[in-house]
């Protein structure tokens, strides 16, 4: 996804402005002048003076540049789908990890992705299965992390 | 001399214990591994280690990450030779060449040619690292904050300067680092900064988990993006590796040494790694050759300046990060990040009560350069049947192992949250031109700059003039200016000129 500079400027100023707004609620060191809101001021007032510049260079350009470049992955669904199924993939263990577990979890994840990036559904399972139980046997025997057992604490497996 | 001779030999107990010598070999195969696959880079493989290196003893720790990036870096030639595709961003600079020369049919000469040069450099970046350290460090005991202060400045500086890509998206990358530094406890006044009440995000943005997900997370999402399937590599007798290497070294011994040179020193500039080494090593080659009209059509020249700089660069990379404790390029980065979280604070100090340890890390590069020699050659007969992995199955499994990575840091799935928005940061931000590299070092170097800026202002009682009272500190700080200066009068320059008129 390719953006023209301006919209990254514009961004970049709007998420400043804020940054400052709220690092002046910081309290004061006493006897300090500077306090915990000098840096974020600081870095803040960097950025808006690179997002105003990043906005008149993308005003400029904005002729051979368009606003949103539509990637070549953007019209194709699979892509688009691929990458919505990753996220939600990621998103579904931060949510799901401690009441399923990895193992049960991971397992269809692996399946999932591997077969919508075109491994057959056969090589997809083999892959999930081997995975997981050697991510299992790396993080939970070797380095004893303590990997959420989820749904497998009731078989005391 | 004595005393050091004891330390070098303490430094060689530590390191050659079969435990740490085991995981190099492991991390060798995986370097090489990683490093072959087009697509996925030794950064990367530096990130998917990091959890790992976490339970581990800071030799072993550093051993494995030294080994992986030696190994992952000469490994990226392999497919830039065969395929026209880099390995990893560092072979990028000759991979034309070197696949010049194998349409040629040469493809043994180009390969062997890469070996020789990355050990040869590796070695050299080694001795350079191993020489200059330590007296960088006797010279580094007596900076206070206000030194601390401005290297970290300069380092920042250099970062944004060198990088590729334009220097006003490198300053947005490297402030946005500086920012995420800032989230989560204050140092001087324990405020909590952007924290919005969450108890996890206190102790700020946990630095494995945002590794791996700028490094390993943002490959995963490009891979989606954009599948190109890998074209089968030619069919082509690569048997004798080393055949000719001789004659073509001796023919070239200056450009060896040459590129050796500018790879170390580039590598130890703060921000610039073994990819803008290579860049500019074989640039360098191209311009002071006596055949220049040969280059790109599959001339070894270049291949060897080019091969050796990016190796050198390496183990320069680790000169300011161990003496100063600021990274020289964005590996080096997070082995600095390990390092703080292991409780060994990278710095002169180490040289001083733990020289031990600093001497194990320059055996470790030793042990793993020469190792290249023979485990690269094993690596180049076995390309063929590493290219030939599908990445559709190995992104899956790259994904589950950046999740339990960042999982595996706080055993929470708070890392898992982090890894996906750093993850999604880094994509978006390469896709549009901004470098991923300062971002790194801000978050790295962010705290350096605050807490010295702060302590050093306490200091002085609020006096910006204190900056400039010691003569080092003083000469650190107007270095730093004409950083920031020179860019800015290069730009004036060429404002100008291109405002009037070219005269006829």
């Amino acid at each position: 996804m390719r953006f023209n500079d301006a919209v990254f400027g514009c961004v970049l100023i709007v998420f400043a402005a804020a940054v400052i707004a709220h690092a002046r609620t910081f309290p004061s060191l006493h006897g300090q002048a500077y306090g915990p809101d000098l840096f974020p001021t600081l870095i803040s007032t960097g950025l808006i003076a690179c997002g105003v510049a990043l906005v008149v260079r993308g005003l400029i350009s904005r002729q051979t540049v368009p606003m949103l470049t539509a990637h070549s992955w953007s019209g194709n669904r699979s892509a688009q789908l691929n990458l919505l199924f990753t996220v939600g993939s990621v998103l579904a263990f931060i949510l799901l990890a401690d009441t399923i577990g990895f193992i049960v979890l991971a397992i269809p994840i692996i399946i999932l992705l591997a077969y919508r990036f075109g491994v057959s559904l056969l090589k997809a399972i083999v892959l999930s299965i081997v995975t997981a139980l050697l991510i299992h046997f790396l993080f939970v025997r070797v380095l004893l992390v303590p990997l959420p057992r989820g749904l497998l604490q009731y078989f005391g497996g | 001399m004595e005393a050091l001779l004891q330390t070098i030999g303490l430094a060689f107990t530590l390191v050659f214990q079969p435990y740490v010598l085991g995981v190099m070999l492991m991390a060798a195969i995986f370097g090489l591994f990683v490093g072959s696959i087009p697509g996925l880079t030794a950064t990367m493989a530096t990130a998917l280690l990091i959890p790992f290196t976490f339970f581990m003893e800071p030799v072993p720790a550093i051993a494995v990450i030294v080994t992986t990036v030696a190994m992952a870096i000469f490994a990226g030639d392999i497919p830039g030779a065969l395929l026209r595709i880099p390995g990893t961003p560092a072979s990028a600079a000759y991979c034309d060449e070197a696949h010049a020369l194998t349409l040629k049919g040469k493809a043994e000469l180009a390969l062997g040619t890469s070996l020789v040069c990355a050990v040869i450099g590796g070695v050299m970046g080694s001795l350079v690292l191993a020489l200059t350290a330590p007296m960088l460090a006797e010279f580094a005991i007596k900076f206070s904050s206000y030194e601390y202060f401005w290297l970290a400045c300069l380092g920042l500086s250099c970062a944004v300067t060198i990088s590729t890509g334009s220097n006003l998206k490198g300053f947005v990358s490297l402030l946005i680092g500086l920012f995420i530094s800032t989230i989560g406890i204050d140092i001087t006044a324990g405020h909590p900064r952007f924290t919005f009440g969450s108890v996890e995000m206190m102790g700020g943005v946990s630095f494995i988990p945002a590794m791996i997900g700028m490094f390993a997370i943002s490959e995963v999402i490009r891979y989606i993006a954009s599948p190109n399937s890998i074209t089968a590599p030619p069919q082509q007798g690569i048997k004798h590796v080393f055949r000719g290497i001789g004659a073509t070294l001796s023919q070239y011994k200056l450009n060896v040494a040459r590129g050796g040179f500018i790879g170390a020193i580039i590598g130890i500039l703060p921000g610039a790694g073994a990819d803008i080494a290579a860049w500019i090593a074989y640039a360098v080659s191209k311009k002071f050759s006596r055949q220049k009209e040969k280059f790109g059509t599959g001339h070894v020249e270049g291949l060897v300046d080019a091969g050796t700089a990016n190796n050198a660069g390496l183990s320069g990379a680790w000169v300011p990060a161990l003496v100063f404790g600021i990274p020289g390029d964005s590996i080096t980065a997070i082995v600095i990040g390990v390092l703080y979280m292991k409780g060994m604070n990278p710095g002169p100090t180490v040289f001083l009560n733990q020289p031990e340890l600093i001497y194990a890390v320059f055996i470790v590069f030793f042990v793993a350069n020469l190792a290249l020699l023979p485990l690269g050659f094993l690596a180049i007969r076995l390309s063929r049947l590493v290219l030939k992995v599908p990445r559709n199955i190995l992104m899956p499994v790259i994904l589950m192992f950046c999740i339990v990575g960042s999982f595996a840091i706080n055993n929470t799935v708070f890392g898992i949250s982090i890894m996906l928005v750093m993850g999604l940061l880094a994509y978006l931000m390469e896709e549009n031109g901004f470098p991923v590299a300062p971002t790194i070092l801000g978050i790295v170097l962010g705290p350096m700059l605050e807490d010295n800026f702060m302590s050093s202002m306490i200091k002085s009682d609020g006096e910006i003039s204190g900056f400039f009272s010691r003569p080092i500190a003083a000469v650190l700080g107007i270095l730093v200016v004409v950083v920031w200066v020179i860019p800015l009068l290069r730009f004036l320059y060429s404002a100008t000129r291109s405002g009037k008129p070219t005269a006829p």
